[in-house]
């Protein structure tokens, strides 16, 4: 066990359940300093197929099928250094266990963002983000993940440590490999170190709230929205149980558009105009701008919906579909779900096709099996809009009954075989992929 | 090995008897792209169904043989040449637009599409596809797909990766699977990321899902002439370090500028010594507000001369002399061999200063065409093929200026490709472990390495030894960058 120092190695209590996955508890955690000691200790595991689950700040554990075993945690929270930030050329490099929040601490006195917006910015690491696949409020405009990564190192099951394009951000020199391991849950291999595209802050920001009467309005409003010249950094509808639930809002309504706008003055004065006109043309019963404080407590509780402690779901799934398809599929969805108390909370970005859905203990008690239901019940329906519906979050009784990350389509043979070429005796993250790879 | 005639009869019953191209005097068209490699296929086949194409791999497996997939063969680092000889597949007869949808921004097109016919078709609705490499008059959607190719607009919207949604692609095995879709976002591994910039290695691309984008309200072009490169590049940066990413920052050295000026009469002045080309484009209100202060930063720097376009003549203008300069480049030297890297743009002046000095030692001109917001390098090195031993020694210079890239933090090809000009280097960047797990991808999609072999990855060949490989090309107006 050549290059691992003797604290990466920690017992876990046999009484904590802290790093429990779907109810197996591992014997050991292992704690790498850096990269080089990440391939160490995974040579090691390979060696010895002990079976593994990286860990970031613990957000997303709950993503996946049920492992088939697990011996080992691997906590990457002590890689957490920030190993190069070029202002100038708008790159930076991370090891993977930094939170967003010091990530974004670091780049803001230099006027620069990552323009991802997960929840839980607080714990959640840049390597867990990525690989779990989370979504950002943010991609509206910037786009996902795969859009901003440049560069990554990973450690593979093998021990070896690989790295594939670089820091600068036009680049075609082999295979992009990172591709891999965004959203890859870690079982192709760990993502050690990343390197980004930066965005320059926005020299000001405005937010507008409308409230409307129905969901259809409220969609039909982002539509409008996303088929003019405006550019929202964020533009997120979600109704009237989420501005509630994460006391978000004070406003009256069924359900709200929120507009996140950015830009030089008059660029963004101008799109005020433009989004508050368009929202009163789509019917907005109301309609308000957010600032400063406000704003900024409004679009964090909207990220961390569901994720945080006030909100927890009790499941949460991300939805994509063609943007067209976004009103329809939320009309059917409330049409099959005549029980209230048993219906999600949705929260959309019309324009995009992107929907996060949760449900919540009804009044009574959501029963497992009703959950199950509810879940298979959106699935179906977005299943015949032609979209995919990923479980993030359910309880155990919903990861027997189905597969949480859906259909993958034709290529999941080659998924397969790709497990097999990079971690050919299973140890990352066994059975949690799609299709129990 | 395969019984030659079985095989063409087996093809022709295929794709229908014109569409094997298989004499000598018919191939020889065949034999090279946009890179000066040249090698013989044994014969082109030229599909148009993705059945025929399935059918095509199933029998080429069958016959032991390589594809290697075609579009319009303007590659620059030897993609589309059939290296091991095998069968080409050339995709041009594959040009329909199967859908536009316009209210989701979507198309789905055929892999031998021209880019810009997509952007002409769509620019009814409003619409545009983004990605513009300067060959986009000729060159195909699979072609951009297999290269991940950029453009001078790439700065503000990214490269093909960013723009292509999915596709279909024909494995090996000849079966036929979609990876990602019209959606925005799909469960699995990204297998579509993974096609895309694999340079025609692992399947065969038959229909791409792309992205439209919305035509920006308004465009604004600047050109801002300056003494030297050194300051043109540090307005590069000050103009990043302003907080903003134009759409488009494009910049040419005094050579550039020279040949460019006999050629088309852009008006540049004679004695500069570099010119920036800046786009911004978005709303009326942030063009004209980004423009005004892109020219402050550069008035910083001690520009010469700053000129604005806003109306489309004028802009075209400003743009004659940058899309000109590689036909241009003829009038300097009967040859020039074209190098493509990338650098942290802050890492411009060094990385210049060293491509001065190697083509001072060198005895070679060395024009420089930049996308400099990107960090994307073009020096084009001058010279003449006639001259006995020229060849070799401008293939020892590209090398260099490639070591001088690395060195600086950057890589091997910002938009061209590794192909099979630049697989030698291949270490210079990546360790044995990197592309170990880089070649792992081919049994992953199980190719049997049966599609467009022998490129990317080192064959064990010298770097000095690289006459058949190299992006040397005829200085003439059908050359794009």
């Amino acid at each position: 066990m050549s290059g691992i120092h003797t604290q990466a190695f920690e017992r876990v209590p046999p009484g904590s359940d802290a790093y429990d996955i779907d109810g197996l508890r591992p014997e050991t955690l292992l704690r790498p300093e850096d990269i080089r000691e990440l391939g160490s200790l995974l040579a090691y595991l390979s060696s010895q197929s002990l079976a593994t689950a990286p860990r970031g700040g613990g957000t997303r554990m709950t993503l996946g099928n049920p492992i088939r075993r697990l011996d080992t945690v691997l906590d990457l929270s002590g890689m957490s250094e920030v190993v190069a930030h070029n202002p100038g050329d708008l790159t930076l490099t991370v090891e993977a266990g930094i939170t967003f929040e010091r990530l974004q601490e670091t780049l803001a006195p230099h006027g620069q963002f990552l323009a991802l917006d997960p929840p839980l910015p607080g714990r959640a690491t840049i390597g867990g983000t990525l690989a779990s696949g989370a979504s950002s409020l943010l991609r509206w405009q910037y786009g996902n993940a795969r859009d901003l990564v440049i560069g990554m190192k990973v450690a593979m099951a093998s021990g070896a440590v690989v790295k594939s394009g670089g820091e600068v951000v036009k680049n075609v020199s082999g295979y992009d490999m990172a591709r891999l391991h965004l959203g890859g849950l870690g079982t192709l291999g760990v993502i050690g170190e990343v390197s980004f595209k930066l965005t320059p802050l926005p020299h000001q920001e405005r937010t507008l709230v409308a409230s409307f009467s129905g969901m259809e309005d409220c969609i039909g409003a982002g539509v409008d929205i996303f088929q003019s010249h405006a550019v929202p950094l964020s533009l997120t509808a979600f109704d009237a149980a989420v501005g509630r639930r994460s006391r978000a809002l004070d406003a009256e309504g069924d359900c709200f558009v929120a507009v996140r706008l950015g830009g030089r003055p008059r660029a963004l004065e101008r799109q005020l105009r433009d989004c508050v006109g368009m929202c009163r043309e789509a019917g907005a019963v109301d309609v308000d701008t957010v600032e400063g404080d406000a704003a900024t407590i409004l679009w964090r509780r909207l990220a961390d919906f569901g994720w945080d402690a006030e909100t927890e779901a009790l499941a949460a799934a991300r939805v994509s579909v063609l943007p067209t398809a976004l009103a329809p599929l939320l009309e059917s969805v409330a049409r099959t779900t005549p029980d209230e108390s048993a219906a999600p909370s949705v929260v959309a970005q019309p324009g995009y096709g992107g929907l996060s859905m949760f449900w919540f203990e009804g009044e009574e008690g959501q029963s497992e099996s009703s959950v199950v239901e509810s879940v298979s019940g959106a699935r179906a329906l977005v299943r015949e809009m032609g979209g995919r519906l990923v479980i993030e979050r359910c309880p155990p009784g919903v990861k027997a009954a189905m597969d949480v990350w859906d259909d993958v389509g034709e290529s999941l043979d080659v998924m397969r075989r790709m497990k097999e070429q990079y971690d050919p005796g299973s140890i990352l993250n066994p059975g949690r992929y799609a299709g129990g790879i | 090995m395969s019984d030659g005639q079985s095989l063409i009869d087996e093809l022709k019953a295929v794709v229908g008897e014109q569409y094997v191209i298989h004499t000598p005097e018919d191939l020889i068209v065949f034999e090279y792209d946009g890179s000066v490699d040249r090698a013989m296929p044994l014969a082109v086949v030229v599909p148009s169904t993705v059945d025929e194409i399935s059918s095509v791999v199933k029998l080429a497996a069958r016959h032991g043989l390589p594809i290697i997939p075609r579009g319009a063969g303007t590659g620059l680092s030897g993609g589309a040449i059939a290296e091991t000889g095998g069968i080409v597949l050339a995709l041009t007869r594959m040009t329909r637009i199967l859908e536009v949808d316009v209210d989701n921004r979507v198309a789905i097109v055929e892999p031998g599409l021209v880019n810009l016919e997509l952007t002409t078709a769509v620019s009814k609705h409003g619409l545009y596809y983004a990605p513009d490499p300067s060959s986009q008059r000729a060159c195909t959607i699979g072609g951009n797909v297999a290269e991940n190719s950029g453009g001078p607009h790439c700065l503000a919207y990214g490269v093909t990766t960013n723009h292509v949604l999915g596709m279909e692609v024909v494995l090996a095995d000849g079966s036929v699977v979609w990876m990602g879709g019209k959606t925005r976002e799909h469960p699995g591994y990204d297998l579509r990321g993974i096609l895309i910039g694999s340079e025609g290695t692992l399947g065969v691309v038959t229909k791409v899902a792309v992205r439209l984008l919305r035509q920006p309200e308004a465009v604004k072009t600047l050109l801002a002439v300056f003494r030297d490169l050194d300051d043109a590049s540090a307005a590069v940066s000050g103009i990043i370090g302003a907080g903003i990413v134009p759409a488009a920052i494009e910049m040419m050295d005094d050579l550039c500028i020279r040949a460019a000026e006999e050629a088309v009469h852009a008006g540049y002045p004679a004695d500069a010594g570099a010119v920036l080309l800046v786009e911004v484009d978005g709303l009326l209100e942030s063009v004209e507000e980004e423009a005004q202060e892109i020219e402050e930063v550069c008035l910083r720097y001690g520009p010469m001369e700053i000129r604005t376009a806003t109306d489309a003549a004028d802009r075209e203008r400003l743009w004659s002399g940058r899309k000109g300069v590689l036909g241009a480049l003829g009038r300097l030297a009967p040859n020039y061999y074209l190098v493509d890297g990338t650098v942290p743009r802050t890492k411009l002046v060094e990385v210049l200063g060293r491509v001065r000095e190697l083509s001072t030692e060198s005895g070679f001109p060395i024009a420089n065409l930049l996308h400099a917001g990107d960090g994307n390098l073009h020096p084009s090195v001058l010279f003449d093929e006639r001259k006995p031993g020229e060849t070799q020694r401008v293939l020892e210079v590209g090398g260099e200026i490639l070591r001088v890239c690395v060195e600086a933090g950057g890589v091997l090809s910002g938009e061209h490709g590794i192909g099979l000009e630049k697989q030698e280097y291949m270490p210079l960047m990546f360790t044995d472990d990197d592309m170990e797990a880089m070649a792992r991808l081919k049994p992953a999609f199980a190719t049997n390495d049966m599609f467009n072999p022998a490129k990317i990855f080192p064959t064990g060949a010298s770097c000095s030894d690289l006459s058949r490989s190299a992006a040397i090309a005829r200085a003439g107006a059908d050359a794009w960058i």
